[in-house]
């Protein structure tokens, strides 16, 4: 792993969808792990190196996004954080007492525009 | 009278002249008479109460001893029963009981009698009977007085009860014209002939025709619009025929004064009766087109309540596999540019992003149009949402050569509104009216705003090609005549506007367009 580079931590169950997301951002020059549940999410935050910047669905198995980016920002207060949901909607009043905030995209989302969200963190 | 009564009792000249001898044997003892009359009638409670003082009693006495002295000497003619007459009504005005006068008299009776039996026979039985018919005919024309008094009372009493009954039916018939008039409901009476009779203030105010026009007009011909009369004319003849049914209920339109139709619930009753010819039809009426309208609204807001919730879930599952198919497109784009394979697989892939893109914005106006959340009232500036507005669209607007002018005004207004959903209102009516005004390689569209005295009125105006038709469905859900659109922007719109205690009216016509949201000044939370 080039340590030059962003690390992103993408997490969604949609194996495919965010298999094919995380090959993207790697030739975007990007590191990218990927995780496809919530608990093992969980799991790997607790261990370091955090990553630069968190990606996570809202709705995953055992454990919810929103509890994913709790505990992230409970290991680092200023992660920039990401989130993917199908359910916008729900999810917008939920996460709007985050600080920083959370960047929220609504499914599909447009690969372009989360691109040039994650531009600042490129090193 | 008197006479007659003289004639009855038998009281001739022989008999007024054994009083006349009678009188001056009498005379020495009246006092003693009268005396004792008065220490009689003072025995009693009630008659003692009559009499007031001591100067009364003497004045009552001397009256007495006249009348005593009168009734030897006469003469028994029509002054004589005047007089008679005269102290029956003093007895009468002093509230005597009437019957105290046969016992009052029989006590005057007992004391002459025993004065005329000193008398020698046969003056004796002469005067006898003379005083027996004297006192009868006196006691007789008092009694009289009593009797006038009892009729003049009666008459009385019954002037009183007519006068009440009369105020009492006047009071009632008040009441049942207030009652009629004052009645939500349309009433309408109707003689054999199906003429108009009666024609209460609701009538008025629904058909928007006036009383003195309608009454004696055949009713099913004034109200009844054509297509529907001859089975409304069926329907009353089936009441007047068969005497079986006595009424029946059923909704029929109505045509108004303007042209414009009600649709109005009849319970129409025959009810003929003996003393009026005038009515024997009664039509009440309730118009029930704005509740039939309200009650359609209900049902349909249900339906989708409930088509909202199994959709809603469903949509939101739409999105991961939207998520995926788009990420893989996007992929392939990526993929496709590096490579040499020629502009069509391209083009291709580029439609099924697009497709994707269409679906997604499909499943998201569909969420607010059948799951909206309940809006969240708050203080909201009118000048900064339609700024804001407008601020959104000016690059759309000026990709399609669209000029937006805001015309709001000179002073800003507070309302309470949801801002969220009153912008997203606005943005689709905007959208429409700068894709509208684009269509013809450029235009004019128009944001107004009005405060009015309970609401603001917002208007969106485009000099575009125009609705395709009045009729046009264009508020109902997946009516669109775009081949990008998802046929829900005018029914959220609508949904909205509803949502807030609005409405959304459109008036179009090829070269200008205009929405209208009136909006109230503070909605119901």
């Amino acid at each position: 792993m080039d340590p030059a580079h962003c690390r992103i931590f993408l997490v969604d169950n949609d194996v495919r969808a965010t298999k094919v997301l995380a090959q993207m951002l790697r030739e975007d020059g990007f590191d990218v792990e990927i995780t496809f549940d919530g608990a093992t999410a969980i799991a790997r935050l607790g261990r370091d190196p955090l990553p630069d910047v968190l990606i996570t669905n809202y709705q995953l198995p055992h454990v919810d996004g929103l509890s994913i980016v709790r505990f992230a920002r409970s290991r680092s207060d200023r992660l920039p954080v990401l989130m993917i949901t199908g359910y916008r909607e729900v999810l917008e009043p939920a996460a709007k007492d985050f600080d920083p905030p959370i960047r929220i995209f609504g499914k599909p989302i447009a690969y372009a525009e989360l691109l040039h969200e994650l531009e600042p963190y490129k090193r | 009278m008197f006479d007659e009564l003289k004639r009855y009792v038998r009281f001739t000249p022989a008999d007024a002249d054994a009083l006349a001898g009678f009188g001056p044997l009498a005379e020495p003892h009246l006092a003693h008479v009268v005396d004792l009359f008065y220490e009689r009638i003072r025995e009693h409670e009630d008659a003692h109460a009559v009499i007031q003082d001591e100067a009364q009693l003497a004045r009552l006495k001397a009256t007495l001893v006249g009348w005593l002295r009168t009734l030897c000497s006469g003469p028994h003619d029509e002054s004589y029963f005047e007089n008679r007459a005269k102290i029956g009504r003093v007895h009468v005005r002093i509230g005597l009981p009437q019957r105290y006068m046969p016992i009052a008299m029989s006590v005057l009776r007992v004391e002459l009698q025993s004065l005329a039996a000193t008398l020698p026979d046969p003056q004796r039985n002469a005067v006898r009977s003379a005083l027996a018919r004297i006192l009868d005919l006196d006691l007789a024309i008092m009694l009289e007085t009593y009797r006038d008094d009892f009729v003049a009372r009666l008459q009385r009493v019954e002037r009183l009860e007519r006068d009440r009954i009369e105020r009492a039916l006047a009071r009632s018939e008040h009441r049942y014209v207030s009652a009629i008039e004052l009645a939500k409901v349309l009433i309408i009476g109707l003689d054999a002939d199906g003429r108009i009779g009666l024609f209460n203030r609701e009538a008025e105010r629904v058909t928007g025709l006036a009383r003195d026009e309608v009454l004696g007009q055949p009713f099913v011909e004034t109200i009844v619009p054509e297509e529907t009369r001859r089975d409304f004319a069926a329907r009353v003849r089936h009441l007047t025929d068969d005497p079986g049914t006595t009424d029946q209920v059923w909704e029929a339109p109505l045509i108004t004064r303007a042209g414009k139709r009600r649709t109005v619930r009849w319970q129409v009753t025959y009810a003929p009766h003996a003393g009026d010819e005038d009515i024997v039809t009664f039509a009440v009426g309730q118009d029930v087109t704005d509740s039939n309208a309200l009650l359609e609204r209900t049902l349909r807001n249900e339906k989708l309540a409930a088509v909202g919730t199994l959709a809603a879930g469903l949509a939101h599952e739409i999105r991961n596999p939207l998520n995926g198919a788009l990420l893989h497109v996007t992929f392939l784009e990526r993929a496709l540019q590096r490579s040499s394979v020629g502009k069509e697989a391209h083009s291709a892939l580029m439609i099924i992003g697009d497709e994707i893109r269409r679906l997604s914005a499909l499943v998201k106006d569909f969420l607010v149009f059948a799951r909206p959340s309940p809006p969240q009232i708050k203080a909201t500036q009118l000048f900064e949402l339609c700024e804001r507005v407008a601020g959104v669209l000016s690059k759309d607007a000026a990709t399609a050569r669209v000029t937006i002018a805001t015309d709001l005004g000179t002073s800003d207004h507070t309302f309470h509104v949801d801002p969220q959903k009153i912008e997203q209102a606005l943005l689709n009516l905007l959208q429409n009216a700068v894709q509208a005004a684009g269509s013809n390689g450029g235009g004019n569209v128009t944001l107004r705003a009005r405060r009015l005295p309970r609401e603001i009125h917002i208007e969106i105006e485009d000099d575009g090609p125009g609705l395709p038709s009045p009729e046009a469905p264009i508020f109902d859900a997946f009516f669109t005549t775009k081949p990008q659109g998802t046929g829900l922007g005018l029914a959220i719109v609508q949904r909205i506007a509803s949502d807030h205690g609005g409405t959304v009216e459109v008036d179009s016509r090829p070269g200008k367009t205009l929405f209208r949201l009136a909006l109230p000044l503070r909605a119901p939370a």
